[in-house]
């Protein structure tokens, strides 16, 4: 695919999804998923207080160790404690909501679709969890990669620091995208496990700058949150450490939305590649 | 159900955990409001400390009886409950409430008693407060509280790091409270104490036990047990790897000690030509030159003096602080030899090499006391006039800094000496204004004052400046005593 075929592609991806963006019952697997995450988030924060602190005080010290049940080392240790949660929201909620999502713009896209909507994500649940799990166990494993680099180097040298940054973001575009159209060939075309990995693969080899793009900017988009993640202690310090969740809550939001333009462009361009390769 | 009921009863013993992350976040917040006023500095009002030290309170008072399970939280919940407290006192302190931080230290030493560390710190404090307002002989009670409860910890910041120096200073407040009593047996204390803590297995806790040893001795007269303990440190330094301190130092000290010991000045020459031969690139080397040329005067030797001097000034060139000290005492000595032609020449070069310096500005002063010595009244107007224009003309030329704040200090006292005193008080009131809510801020208005009142005979003036150093220090014990002043002159005014 030329490159300006393909950079309209994407844009033709991106705008049908935007054109769907007043459609409320496509909204609301998103909304599902963030719910989830504002609670978890929610009862992290007031694990101090009386009502949360039987259930939630064993979880504050289960994510972050004994020192994060300490003020402000809490504050400091809410991004990775929140993230980790988020991981299993992800697998457990939002391999559901994606689903339904996805087949909400399917529908929407005039894809047929026999029976109702989350009748039909429920029954791939299963399959979507463990893509999920192991979408997440490839995702942890690029951000390990960074370790390989020594310390020292990574405090001392800006240019390794970046490097490194990037090179991680780089590896997590290419691998989201390998794997983006994993929940449209399960939720939409009925695959299992590995043959949605493999056509997954496939799609994004014959899309490739197109689905670069769709998920890569919303990955772009995302990044200046985990780097001021990786600064918070001096950024709470600076302000107050009360603006950790603020930050975790704004992230969220911005997630909901990127995402919503990323699902919906995602499966605009798998009907678009599925149905020319009918054709 | 039973994972949530076996929770709800695990955790049921644990909202202690609670209460210590909420009393951390108080006393955070507290901090860093705290950490704000400092910054604002000058700008801060006795009322925002005030509000402050309530915040403090507060959080103390949050703190206090929280049911705990754990002794270990019930600690921390106690060091928090400490920690604000503690908040409260400095923050009352800089309102200027000393009743009410003698106050809570008073329930602080009582609360805290089996916290060994609390208690120290409180002690410390308590005695610091009593050192302020005279009360020598219970700063040292509660100093000997803190070496009772405290071990040595060197490098530390708290009770723990600066026990080792107590028992000296408790002895010299023992001695100061009286001169005429024998503050004998608190010497023999310190020195006990010393003595145990000079073979203790820290090197750093040693060597500082040994110093203070040797001041203990000197203090008590023991110029030979003095000396023994500053040669035993001296060799003890030599052979560490990061001396906690010179080793030249302690053969500085030496010299002095044989100094107050009686030793001739011969002896003294030849330990710190010693020093200087031993250690000469040491920081105390320019000590030495110093206390050198001092000998040498005291030996009739003003030529070796000099040398020493110039030497001194040779060798550091190129810090000013030294260099310049060096060539003004130098300039002194020639003048004090009646080498006058040398010693003008001295003092008048001072400016060109070190023109931003202190000595340089103390040289113009003294010109115009070499004519006033020699009786030259002509010469010391003619000096006084010189040294006021290079004053005004080094204010104009420099930005405000310490330096233009030193040359102020020497124009007051050039305008006082030339007998302008209503020049003088007008600059004393404007540097005030510059230096207002510091002690010498304060000090000056007193000054102005006085010269009001002295020089012009101007009791109304001296009153109202005395009222206006009432006004704005009237939460400290001068600025009380400045409006008092200015009700009694006032008195004397009236029919």
């Amino acid at each position: 695919m030329k490159i300006f075929e393909s950079l309209s592609v994407a844009s033709w991806a991106g705008r049908s999804a935007f054109s769907l963006s007043l459609r409320g019952n496509i909204w609301l697997p998103f909304l599902i998923a963030a719910a989830c995450q504002t609670v978890a988030l929610l009862f992290l924060v007031s694990f101090h207080t009386g009502l949360a602190l039987p259930v939630a005080l064993p979880l504050v010290r289960l994510l972050g160790g004994e020192a994060a049940t300490h003020y402000p080392i809490f504050y400091y240790a809410l991004p990775p404690m929140f993230h980790k949660l988020t991981i299993v929201i992800t697998i457990l909620v939002a391999s559901f909501t994606g689903a339904v999502a996805t087949l909400q713009f399917a529908k929407a896209y005039g894809f047929e679709i026999r029976g109702g909507v989350w009748g039909r994500a429920l029954r791939c649940w299963p399959t979507l969890a463990v893509v999920s799990f192991v979408a997440t166990l490839v995702v942890m494993g690029i951000s390990l990669l960074g370790t390989l680099v020594p310390k020292e180097a990574v405090l001392n040298d800006p240019i390794v620091r970046w490097g490194v940054r990037f090179g991680e973001l780089g590896l997590f575009i290419i691998v989201q995208a390998l794997v983006a159209y994993t929940t449209a060939w399960v939720a939409l075309m009925g695959h299992r496990l590995l043959p949605a990995f493999r056509d997954s693969a496939r799609v994004t080899v014959r899309t490739f700058i197109p689905t670069i793009l769709v998920v890569g900017i919303p990955s772009l988009l995302l990044f200046p949150f985990s780097y001021v993640f990786g600064r918070m202690d001096l950024i709470a310090n600076k302000l107050r450490p009360e603006v950790v969740p603020a930050v975790l809550g704004l992230e969220l939001l911005v997630t909901v939305l990127v995402v919503f333009f990323m699902v919906g462009a995602v499966t605009r361009l798998f009907i678009w590649r599925v149905q020319s390769s009918d054709a | 159900m039973l994972l949530f009921v076996a929770l709800l009863v695990g955790c049921s013993s644990e909202q202690e955990v609670g209460h210590r992350f909420r009393a951390e976040q108080g006393l955070y917040q507290a901090d860093q409001e705290s950490r704000g006023l400092v910054l604002r500095g000058q700008d801060s009002t006795p009322e925002q400390w005030e509000a402050l030290a309530g915040t403090y309170e507060s959080v103390a008072a949050k703190s206090k009886n929280v049911p705990t399970q754990t002794a270990e939280v019930e600690e921390e919940i106690q060091t928090i409950r400490a920690r604000a407290l503690f908040g409260a006192a400095r923050a009352y302190a800089l309102s200027g409430d000393s009743l009410r931080v003698a106050e809570l230290f008073e329930g602080m030493a009582v609360e805290f008693g089996q916290l060994s560390a609390v208690a120290a710190e409180v002690a410390l404090a308590r005695a610091g407060l009593a050192e302020g307002r005279g009360d020598i002989l219970a700063a040292a009670d509660h100093y000997q509280l803190v070496v009772d409860t405290v071990e040595p910890s060197l490098g530390r910041s708290d009770a723990a790091g600066m026990v080792l120096e107590l028992p000296l200073r408790i002895a010299r407040l023992h001695a100061r409270s009286a001169p005429e009593a024998d503050a004998l047996p608190q010497y023999a204390n310190a020195r006990k104490y010393y003595e145990r803590y000079s073979e203790d297995d820290d090197e750093f806790v040693r060597a500082e036990a040994l110093g203070r040893l040797a001041e203990s001795s000197a203090d008590m007269g023991d110029w030979d047990r003095a000396a023994e303990s500053l040669n035993i440190l001296e060799e003890m330094l030599l052979g560490l790897e990061a001396p906690p301190r010179e080793p030249a130092a302690v053969r500085f000290a030496f010299a002095q000690v044989k100094g107050r010991a009686g030793g001739t000045p011969e002896e003294i020459r030849d330990i710190l030509t010693a020093l200087l031969e031993d250690y000469p690139q040491s920081v105390t080397a320019k000590d030495a030159l110093f206390l050198l040329a001092d000998n040498a005067v005291l030996r009739g030797e003003p030529d070796e003096a000099l040398g020493h001097l110039e030497r001194l000034h040779d060798q550091n060139k190129a810090d000013p602080d030294v260099g310049s000290a060096a060539s003004l005492a130098r300039a002194r000595l020639l003048e004090r030899e009646d080498r006058w032609k040398d010693a003008s020449q001295a003092f008048t070069a001072l400016a060109v090499e070190y023109p931003i310096s202190q000595a340089a500005l103390i040289a113009p002063l003294e010109i115009a006391g070499h004519f006033q010595r020699v009786g030259d009244t002509d010469g010391v107007a003619s000096a006084l006039s010189r040294a006021e224009s290079e004053y005004r003309g080094f204010i104009d030329r420099y930005p405000p800094g310490p330096m233009t704040l030193f040359a102020n200090e020497r124009l007051v006292q050039t305008l006082a000496l030339q007998k302008e005193y209503d020049s003088a008080i007008g600059e004393m009131l404007d540097l005030s204004e510059r230096l207002a809510g510091t002690p010498k801020g304060v000090a000056l208005l007193i000054d102005a004052a006085k010269l009001a009142y002295e020089g012009l005979a101007d009791t109304t003036r001296a009153a109202d400046i005395l009222d206006k150093a009432g006004g704005l220090y009237g939460h400290l014990d001068v600025g009380k005593w400045a409006s008092n002043e200015a009700t009694r002159l006032r008195e004397t005014l009236s029919p």
